[in-house]
């Protein structure tokens, strides 16, 4: 116990007062978020109801698209992504694999895997690249292209597969991610529907520790990790995207089309002059340019994210890997903040200045400094022995229930959507929501103070996160079933059918 | 107070999930007995009285979603919409589908329900429908048009080809795959001023070998707008 002074009781003070304003605004702006996302989420699921795949899944006049895959050391996963996205029930597509330089054996294992042979392709050099050195396509699936070229990071490989691309629609997505064979059709349906203002779409997507085993399409539909970390990285995305992007969809604000799964139109990327590798990272900063520059210049378009849970990415195992991933994150959500910092507040920019870029100013960019405050002060608060504990208790029960709500809901609305989770993992992601606030809180705080400080360093580094490691069982991967096959097929999902008729 | 919502919200979904469970399993029995081959030449609704049961049970609302959705067996969706004209009448539904303002996903359903009665006289309100500003209602009434698949729903999207909501890759989807043939329809939007449904017309008509053959496919190569894009001329010669 220390004696308190007069600085430590303002400080103190200053600090309740601060850890009250943040914790009463960031309530108050998840209800608004939840009164927005809740009709928006029912609008989709009634849209998604009435929409006739099938029509679509059988016709010779959807939009194609440029599958573009930004690959830097996969060899553990490039296959069975690749085979992922080449059983697309989508009829017309073509896949572009960049392989940015890899030091593995990944170019090896999609040679083993297609076949292939050196070839020509055409480039419209559009934005200026590292150079490509070959370029190969698969003696097996001719809608399969591999570029190999000198390293030049995430941006840089996107880049060069949008020059290379055929096609008037870009789907940019993970090297370590899998995906469900209704996911370009599902997404480019709802764009294909609005062609003339829809220029960006993402879509929710799973986390797994080893997604090349978690079937997308299983009949029993997605399984939980059964591991705690990975579960809580699960709800985390679903809560972002069933709740947050859902209302900043409404709002048309969505500010993030996420690297593992976006869409976009081909010249909209062009005329924005390609992905930044300036930035750590190249999604938001994307998207964040085309709100600046459609805005300002006063076009309609709109950038939505769609419920679907289209595909499961690899997340980390470990605190450690968690911490770096994150770190990245909040990194790059500091550079564009600071990048865009002019749309903050502005009317000019609608809802995207006077909604989405607060939001991330305050609550992603500056969180983790007010939540090491009240850390700090809680410490104090103890040490000095100005702590009323039964109060203080009472206050974080509220917190901490408070804050698992906006997860219960996102797992409400997305079961109430698509009814594939198991009962059981229902009630373990129930359960996992009051448990997020003292377990899996901390670490991304930690994360976040951690990105905060590379961000003032000026670091670029990816921060790759080292693969999960697989049992030996994992070298035997079921075979995925063929083009045809899934277009022959009629629902991806079949226990998905019956959810409209019971509902 | 925080405890007692997360609680409130918790058992709501748990609880609904249950009930959704619950129902599937009715269904899926339902459907086992609809597989016995001595019903199955028997009309949908009278295959089993379950399902007029179960419907009897349902609101308007809950029966107009199943008629919409899209994501189930067809012999349900058919069950629910003669249901609705037994007990709605098709005034009713008309009215339901002809709505300007309002209940956007009811008038989607009712569209999605006259697809299926192919003896009444529903092809003005679809082709009203199909002009909808709504791009959900205008895609529902060519969902319903192409359910209904005679000649004068063809007329109709045939129309839409040269400007709607719906866009013209999805009318062009569903004339592609139309249950009669169309081909004599098409030819004169090969004369169309607008080079777009010329564009359509052509690449529809790659289906019909005969009129491609006696088509004016040279009237597209002609025409002065399209001669300042070659590449799309004749289009319908390699579809």
């Amino acid at each position: 116990m220390i004696e308190p002074t007069p600085a430590l009781a303002m400080f103190l003070r200053v600090a309740l007062i601060t850890t009250f304003a943040y914790a009463g605004t960031l309530a108050l702006y998840v209800v608004s978020m939840l009164a927005v996302a809740i009709p928006e989420s029912r609008f989709r699921r009634r849209q998604d109801d009435v929409e006739d795949y099938e029509a679509v899944r059988g016709s010779r006049y959807t939009i194609p698209v440029s599958v573009i895959v930004a690959a830097f050391n996969e060899e553990g996963m490039i296959v069975p992504a690749i085979g992922s996205l080449l059983g697309q029930a989508y009829p017309e597509m073509e896949l572009i694999v960049v392989d940015d330089g890899s030091t593995d054996g990944t170019l090896a294992a999609i040679d083993a895997a297609y076949d292939l042979e050196p070839g020509e392709a055409f480039s419209r050099e559009n934005i200026a690249t590292k150079p490509v050195r070959t370029v190969y396509r698969s003696r097996t699936d001719p809608r399969l292209t591999v570029l190999v070229k000198a390293n030049g990071g995430k941006a840089d490989s996107l880049n060069c597969g949008v020059n290379f691309a055929r096609y008037r629609y870009l789907c940019t997505v993970d090297a370590d991610t899998i995906f469900a064979s209704d996911a370009l059709l599902k997404a480019m349906t709802l764009v294909g529907k609005d062609p003339e203002r829809i220029v960006a779409a993402s879509s929710l997507f799973g986390i797994s520790l080893t997604p090349e085993f978690a079937d997308a399409d299983a009949r029993e539909g997605p399984r939980l990790n059964n591991h705690l970390l990975a579960d809580f990285q699960h709800l985390d995305l679903m809560r972002s995207f069933v709740v947050y992007r859902t209302a900043w969809t409404g709002l048309s604000c969505m500010l993030c089309v996420s690297g593992a799964f976006g869409l976009w139109r081909r010249d909209v990327i062009l005329e924005a002059g390609g992905f930044s590798p300036a930035f750590s990272c190249e999604d938001i900063e994307m998207t964040f340019r085309i709100h600046e520059r459609f805005r300002r210049e006063g076009r309609p378009y709109r950038i939505i994210s769609l419920p679907n849970m289209v595909a499961q990415t690899e997340g980390p195992r470990s605190a450690r890997s968690l911490i770096s991933q994150r770190a990245r994150w909040q990194r790059v959500t500091l550079e564009t903040i600071w990048h865009y910092r002019s749309m903050l507040g502005r009317a000019r920019y609608g809802s995207v200045g006077l909604v989405g870029v607060p939001y991330y100013l305050f609550f992603e960019c500056l969180a983790p400094v007010l939540q090491l405050l009240s850390f700090v002060a809680l410490l104090v608060a103890v040490l000095v022995g100005a702590l009323a504990w039964p109060t203080y208790l009472a206050f974080l029960g509220a917190v901490t229930f408070g804050t698992a709500i906006p997860t219960t809901i996102a797992v409400g609305l997305h079961d109430a959507g698509f009814r594939d989770y198991r009962v059981r993992d229902l009630v373990r992601m129930l359960f996992l929501g009051p448990l997020d606030l003292p377990i899996y809180r901390p670490i991304l705080m930690y994360a976040g103070l951690r990105g905060t400080w590379e961000f003032l360093q000026k670091e670029r580094r990816w921060n790759k996160f080292e693969r999960n490691t697989r049992s030996s069982s994992a070298k035997s991967l079921p075979p995925r079933r063929t083009r045809q096959q899934l277009l022959r097929q009629p629902s991806a999902n079949p226990a998905s059918q019956t959810n409209a008729a019971v509902d | 107070m925080t405890l007692g919502v997360w609680l409130a919200a918790s058992l709501f979904v748990v609880v609904s999930r249950l009930l959704y469970d619950h129902r599937r399993r009715q269904l899926n029995d339902i459907a086992r007995k609809l597989t016995d081959p001595s019903v199955e030449n028997l009309p949908p609704l009278d295959r089993s009285p379950a399902i007029r049961r179960i419907l009897s049970r349902r609101t308007r609302r809950e029966v107009y979603r199943l008629v919409a959705s899209e994501q189930f067996p067809v012999w349900l969706t058919e069950a629910c919409a003669i249901y609705c004209l037994e007990y709605f009448g098709v005034e009713e539904i008309r009215r339901d589908a002809s709505a300007r303002h309002g209940r956007k996903w009811r008038r989607v359903a009712a569209l999605m329900a006259l697809g299926h009665f192919r003896g009444l006289e529903v092809h003005p309100l679809l082709d009203a429908a199909i002009r909808d500003e709504d791009p959900d209602v205008a895609t529902a009434a060519a969902q319903a048009l192409f359910r209904v698949g005679d000649r004068a729903a063809a007329v109709i999207l045939v129309s839409t080809l040269r400007g709607a909501s719906v866009p013209a890759s999805r009318i062009a989807t569903y004339l592609d795959q139309f249950p009669i043939p169309i081909g004599d329809l098409l030819v004169p939007l090969l004369r169309d001023p607008q080079p777009r449904t010329r564009y359509w017309a052509a690449s529809l008509l790659g289906r019909y070998t005969e009129h491609m053959r006696t088509a004016p496919i040279r009237t597209i190569g002609l025409h002065a707008s399209v001669e300042r894009n070659p590449d799309r001329s004749f289009v319908g010669q390699t579809s």
